[in-house]
């Protein structure tokens, strides 16, 4: 599927799903008063993404063909992955630990050395333990900002 | 004269701290390879929400100016320009460095950043009461067109394609819709607990501009390479200060380019530079030495980029049309803080905004006084790794949404929206457009449920918001930068193709 090789043509492919989704969220079973400007958005929105198609459609003969990925997924998961985990456990288990292990996991993980490196390791740990005081002197101690809790702090 | 009525409120201590701190992190923030004065500005929002209106603008004001002065670090220590801004301060900064002339470069680069920011500020000074005025004949349909041409601009001038950035706009205000409907309160698209209250403007900012730039940067983690950092060199300031005094054409040019280029919406600091380099270049006797380290490179780039903060303010403060991507960050900070751009700005709450731009002016001293400190101490800051940085964006970016109403649908909405817009950015979509969809889409709206009330009961919808020499000129305007960019964008494509062609 070359379509699909083609900047261009994926986000033509992406709008037109946008304007689906926004005119029939914006349509169907609505309240026409209610729904009035978004309704116009939607069809906004519609005609932009027809003309997006249109253009990789009578344009075929210059694209450019992408030879690499869009997104470095193989890099990305593991953040993925610590970001979703974190936002769960914050309020599970509280703000400063889980923002102190979500910090030590991505900078233990990333980094051109690698992660079972010990000096390294201590060093990264150093600097989250500091950063994590830091946070904790600063919103809890001195600005008293109200921070996601839950079983620890 | 107004302004100096409120030039005192500037020197209380509480204020002048707000200001060194805000300059010294902002030439830090700015400094670091990756950063954009627009992350940094929204990241530091949440942070002045529990501040007084005037520390808290403040703080985002001193920032702004000093991350556009701080990103000519990066761009001369290892030609990596610290923000677009500084994209044509690294033309002949990063020679000036090659050379053993790296301090002279950066002293250069904050005295000229000096000068323009002066000259941008009295702009702003003495045209944004005038103009606020003028804002006062708006009605209804006006400012209906005011906001839809803020967006239209931002979407088709800042961006590379005119209909992927008009669609970024449009998706923006679809995304205000969620929630309440202004006039009869029934709720929209509200599938989950957690889009009850909508969409939070600070959310939106922090999600759209902190979350793709952490991805970036952890993207970019694994592979990086250590640039080379040139060592600073041992030079005078005053003597490079005295010399830059002395270069009248070169910051002549960048702060008459820098103003020009500020007011016009959407342009921003990297064609103010650009464009400032350029016209040097035409104008010098010798153009051939630039490229090679010829200081007036750095000079008319520099005072360009910084004489375009000022002005870039004017169309906000008073139109709320922002003049630049982090312009538009700032307005979601003057909302939150209960302030909306127009004429009430000068009578209501002219205190805090005369403080503000008052506050703008000192701002330049101290960003001259710590920048040229900090020339001389700066090469550790190009050594902070990508992915530290990324891991600190993100727990602030967490905590900062979080704090503004104690909310977890927040946070979340932060984290959807920030990945999807990495997503999007990966495909052409860019965040300032979707940003100005999401503050202005309820105003567009508000106004236009009004206008069509008026209008209903008078001649008719479409006559009433047609209707009217201010009505016509903004239409006009919509329609002219639309046409404008894509005659520009089909240009730039046969020009590609032709050279495709002949390659």
């Amino acid at each position: 599927m070359t379509f699909f090789k083609v900047k261009e043509n994926i986000t033509a492919v992406i709008a037109v799903i946008i304007a689906i989704f926004t005119m029939s969220t914006s349509f169907i079973g609505t309240d026409a008063e209610v729904y009035l400007f978004p309704r116009i958005a939607a069809v906004i929105i519609s005609i932009l993404a027809a003309s997006l198609l249109l253009r990789v459609l009578l344009n075929r003969d210059t694209e450019v063909v992408m030879t690499t990925s869009l997104i470095n997924w193989k890099t990305l998961w593991p953040s993925l992955v610590i970001g979703i985990i974190y936002l769960i456990c914050l309020e599970v288990v509280g703000f400063y630990v889980s923002s102190f292990v979500a910090f030590f996991a991505i900078v233990a993980l990333y980094g051109r050395r690698h992660f079972l490196d010990p000096k390294r390791g201590m060093f990264k740990l150093g600097v989250a333990t500091l950063f994590m005081i830091v946070l904790f002197l600063l919103f809890w101690n001195l600005l008293h900002v109200r921070t996601p809790t839950g079983f620890l702090i | 004269m107004e302004f100096l009525n409120y030039f005192g409120n500037v020197f209380t201590v509480y204020h002048m701290s707000l200001l060194i701190g805000g300059t010294l992190a902002g030439l830090i923030l700015g400094a670091l390879p990756g950063l954009s004065p627009t992350m940094a500005v929204a990241l530091m929002i949440p942070f002045t929400f529990h501040m007084e209106p005037a520390a808290g603008l403040i703080l985002l004001g001193a920032m702004y100016t000093a991350t556009v002065a701080g990103g000519a670090i990066s761009a001369i220590l290892v030609n990596v320009p610290g923000a677009p801004a500084n994209i044509a301060t690294a033309l002949d900064g990063h020679q000036l460095a090659a050379k053993g002339r790296a301090a002279e470069a950066l002293f250069y680069c904050f005295t000229s950043s000096f000068v323009g920011g002066v000259i941008g500020i009295l702009v702003l000074i003495f045209f944004t009461p005038p103009l606020a005025e003028f804002a006062l004949k708006f009605g209804p349909t006006e400012l209906f067109w005011i906001a839809i041409l803020g967006i239209t601009i931002i979407g088709t001038i800042g961006s590379k394609s005119v209909i992927t950035g008009l669609l970024s706009g449009i998706i923006g205000i679809s995304l205000s819709t969620i929630g309440a409907n202004p006039m009869l309160g029934e709720d929209r698209f509200v599938y989950s607990e957690h889009l009850e209250s909508g969409i939070h403007i600070v959310a939106a900012l922090i999600g759209l501009f902190a979350i793709p730039q952490v991805l970036t940067l952890l993207e970019k983690s694994k592979d990086a390479k250590d640039e080379e950092v040139f060592e600073l060199g041992e030079y005078s300031v005053m003597t490079s200060v005295l010399y830059n005094l002395t270069r009248i054409k070169a910051l002549s040019i960048g702060s008459i380019i820098g103003v020009i280029v500020g007011v016009i919406p959407g342009a921003g600091g990297q064609i103010a530079g650009l464009v400032a380099y350029d016209q040097a270049k035409k104008m010098s006797k010798d153009p051939s030495k630039f490229g090679k380290g010829e200081p007036d490179g750095v000079i008319a780039a520099e005072s360009a980029n910084n004489a375009m903060v000022g002005p870039s303010l004017v169309p906000l403060l008073t139109l709320s049309i922002p003049g630049s991507p982090t312009a538009a960050v700032l307005l979601g900070g003057l909302l939150i803080h209960g302030l909306f751009p127009g004429p009430s700005l000068f009578t209501e709450h002219a205190e805090v905004t005369w403080t503000f731009i008052n506050s703008l002016l000192v701002a330049q001293v101290f960003m001259l006084i710590i920048g040229l400190f900090l020339s001389q101490h700066c090469g550790w800051i190009m050594k902070v790794p990508s992915h530290f940085m990324a891991a600190t964006i993100f727990i602030l970016a967490v905590f900062g949404t979080y704090s503004i109403q104690t909310s977890y649908s927040d946070v979340l909405i932060m984290a959807g929206l920030g990945v999807m817009m990495y997503l999007g950015s990966k495909l052409g979509f860019s965040p300032a457009p979707v940003v100005l969809g999401i503050i202005l889409g309820p105003i567009a709206e508000d106004n236009f449920l009004q206008g069509k009330l008026i209008g209903e009961a008078g001649d008719g919808i479409i006559p009433y918001f047609t209707s009217g020499p201010l009505n016509m000129i903004m239409i006009a305007l919509v329609v002219l930068s639309i046409a404008y960019s894509a005659y520009s964008e089909s240009k730039m494509r046969k020009k590609s193709l032709e050279m495709k062609g002949a390659a």
